[in-house]
């Protein structure tokens, strides 16, 4: 297990930010259309539930590190021996690649369809890839100070839903259980979707000062986060009738249409932008982790990894061209994530468990 | 050194990314109007305004016949010196025969469109819409003032709201139906002279001024209104009225009943007769009781004989029942039947005793 020094590590409670920071992203601007689709006006129970089984996954990812106070690909090695916990570490690493391309080309797509029709894809991916590689550069502090950033200065939006409550129908909420408590437990799963990313906890956790006591701060971001999601979702309940809410890709962007300021004619354009805030420390994140389990993996230098990587994920964004292929790799990774969370991290307990039981009574 | 080239690259890259706007060199559309055509095509007017170097406004209009919507403004942006651009876009008028036709086409792509805001305001024009347009209303340009037309009839009196957003959202809920505002052009002004009421996306029945307040008290709660009625020989004119409402349905499946009590507090204002005793004022609110209870009762029926829905009944059934299926509504709703009960109440009426 290598020791990381002093000044690199950052207060337990940052992980609120951290954990908030990585599980609001493109998502929140149109996660209400698949709820909607499976579920319709339940939608709203369905995230509760999910936001639940995600609480239970950060407590099981909090056993697995404790026990072994390092990172993931420690947990690997220990668990599997140096190669097939190598190659799950590798496939862990492909999957932040897949999760970087996904989330950066996604806002790609908002800013061209809402913004600017003629944005080169290129050089807009090539000058954000940029900056992430300016503040992955700095160090996990560094992009705890993003994710603080990330969470702060955009959070002023949430004034933005008191406009749309005046066009408000709260009576499409009802009536409650309108579906069956099956449906609305698979729909979960399209929840669990939305919040993905907060699995990079498993690299950042050996950089806590006290690891231990950062699991409440944790838990609160993500119990703060599944608030906020809540809170779109019953707006926009009520403020879309149901087929308008499965027409809408970015529901709560078109909701923000109704907004009118004095100052301002349509202020999703300023959600917009405000929004690089909330996708920079996703990103960053998500490749400082890559790039943290590289160097772990192939003992390189982080930097020189990190460049590699980003001119991977800028080569798969440019790749990507319509909207159907966009949704294809978002639904992909999406999937990936979902069993990556749901099935590996509980087997990962389970065996982590077992071996450690095993090995206490061996030593016993 | 390194640093500053890297400058000086990312600055490079940072420039002349996508196309400029200065606001200056564009037009920007501020209203536009559809009418059909016997040859099935539309025929949209544009309006932009047109700022003199007196300050004062003017309007320019912009005609053009094509199948889509889009086109249009493709064909007109051919006729336009400075591009034309639909983001300010704040009323598009429909002329009555393409209502009737069908509206949807033109709505989906301003819904699809994000350049353009929610809060757009429509109505239906009887007779062309080219007609309200390429007039000079207002001393604002003619989009403001159908703007401003709008906003403060739909705020403070009897004009129930809609918008963009609004009536997309009746449209794509199978239980409610959706509605204009119905405007004329009379003389140098555009008046509102009623509601244009929608099956789907297209216009079948009208309603006319007198029985606006009635439609709004049913559609949401008023907080300002004025209404002029008739007691005995004399008129009263009451203001300021704030109504609350509430329906309740019962077997929504097999015998609808709706139940309806309306809450109206108002203020009276003018009085055709000798002295405002008591008694008048007693009466007065006797006789708004009345009125209120038969005409909205009158108006349910109507638009239940029309098969439509603007009230949002059909919502009410559907709150209360699980696995609602819209269709089978459709068939009990002929059958609803309804009751209005109200409670009015004049608290002032002005500062004269």
């Amino acid at each position: 297990m290598t020791t990381i020094p002093d000044r690199l590590k950052v207060s337990p409670f940052f992980s609120f930010y951290l954990i908030q920071a990585i599980q609001i992203g493109v998502g929140i601007l149109g996660f209400q259309r698949v709820l909607t689709k499976a579920v319709g006006n339940d939608a709203w129970m369905s995230i509760i539930l999910g936001g639940i089984g995600v609480h239970v996954i950060i407590w099981m990812m909090y056993q697995i590190l404790n026990k072994q106070n390092g990172d993931i690909t420690d947990v690997h090695r220990v668990l599997f021996g140096k190669w097939i916990g190598s190659g799950f570490s590798i496939l862990l690493i492909i999957y932040f690649c897949l999760l970087t391309i996904t989330i950066l080309r996604s806002y790609i797509e908002v800013v061209q369809v809402w913004m600017f029709p003629g944005i080169r894809i290129s050089l807009f991916s090539l000058v954000i890839l940029i900056i992430v590689f300016y503040i992955v550069n700095g160090g996990l502090r560094t992009v705890t100070g993003m994710a603080v950033l990330g969470v702060v200065l955009p959070a002023y939006l949430l004034f933005s839903l008191f406009y749309p409550l005046k066009y408000a129908f709260f009576e499409n909420l009802l009536p409650i259980f309108d579906h069956s408590m099956i449906d609305i437990l698979k729909s979960t799963k399209d929840v669990s979707l939305s919040v993905l990313g907060f699995e990079t906890l498993l690299f950042y956790y050996p950089f806590f000062k006290e690891p231990k006591k950062s699991q409440k701060w944790a838990h609160l971001g993500s119990a703060s986060t599944i608030f906020i999601y809540l809170l779109v979702m019953i707006i926009s309940i009520a403020y879309f009738s149901e087929e308008q809410l499965i027409r809408n890709i970015w529901a709560t962007l078109t909701m923000l249409k109704i907004v009118q300021l004095p100052f301002v004619e349509r202020i999703e354009y300023v959600a917009i932008s405000s929004w690089l805030f909330v996708i920079l420390p996703n990103l960053c994140l998500a490749m400082w982790s890559a790039s943290r389990g590289a160097k772990r993996v192939f003992k390189k230098k982080q930097r020189s990894l990190l460049v590699v990587l980003l001119l991977l994920v800028c080569a798969g964004s440019c790749v990507l061209k319509t909207r159907e292929q966009i949704e294809m790799i978002s639904d992909f990774t999406a999937e990936i994530g979902f069993y990556f969370i749901f099935g590996y991290i509980p087997f990962l307990f389970l065996f982590s468990s077992i071996f450690y039981r095993m090995k206490g009574r061996k030593s016993a | 050194m390194r640093k500053v080239i890297f400058l000086l690259i990312s600055i490079m890259f940072l420039t002349g990314c996508v196309e400029q706007k200065i606001i200056d060199d564009i037009n920007i559309m501020s209203a536009v109007g559809y009418d059909a055509r016997d040859d099935g095509e539309v025929k949209g007017t544009i309006v932009i305004p047109v700022y003199k170097a007196d300050k004062s406004i003017s309007n320019e209009s912009f005609m053009s016949v094509a199948k889509v919507s889009k086109e249009i403004n493709r064909q007109s942006q051919m006729k336009s010196a400075d591009p034309l651009e639909n983001g300010g876009i704040e009323v598009v008028l429909f002329g009555k025969e393409l209502a009737e036709r069908g509206v949807y086409e033109i709505t989906d792509t301003f819904e699809r469109d994000a350049a353009i805001g929610s809060r757009l305001y429509m109505a239906v024009v009887d007779g062309k819409a080219d007609e309200v347009l390429e007039k000079n209303l207002g001393n604002l340009g003619t989009g403001a003032y159908l703007n401003t037309l709008f906003e403060h009839n739909m705020r403070h009196r009897e004009l129930p709201r809609s918008n963009l957003h609004l009536f997309m959202y009746s449209y794509y809920s199978k239980v409610k139906d959706s509605f204009l505002p119905y405007v004329k052009l009379t003389g140098n002004k555009v008046k509102i002279i009623g509601i244009a009421l929608f099956k789907g996306d297209k216009a079948v029945d009208y309603l006319n001024d007198s029985d606006m307040f009635f439609f709004k008290a049913l559609m949401e709660n008023f907080r300002n209104g004025a209404y002029t009625f008739k007691v005995g020989e004399d008129y009263v004119t009451t203001y300021n009225i704030t109504t609350k409402r509430k329906y309740e349905i019962e077997d929504p499946l097999t015998q609808p009943k709706v139940k309806l009590r309306v809450k109206l507090e108002a203020h009276i204002r003018e009085y055709s007769g000798e002295t405002l005793d008591p008694k008048v004022i007693d009466l007065a609110g006797k006789s708004l009781e009345e009125q209120i209870n038969k005409r909205s009762e009158e108006l349910l029926k109507r638009f239940q004989d029309k098969g439509i829905d603007p009230i949002g009944i059909g919502v009410l059934a559907k709150t209360q029942t699980r696995n609602f299926d819209p269709e089978k509504w459709n068939e009990t709703y002929p059958n609803a039947t309804f009751e209005v009960s109200s409670k009015v109440l004049i608290t002032e009426t002005g500062v004269i005793e």
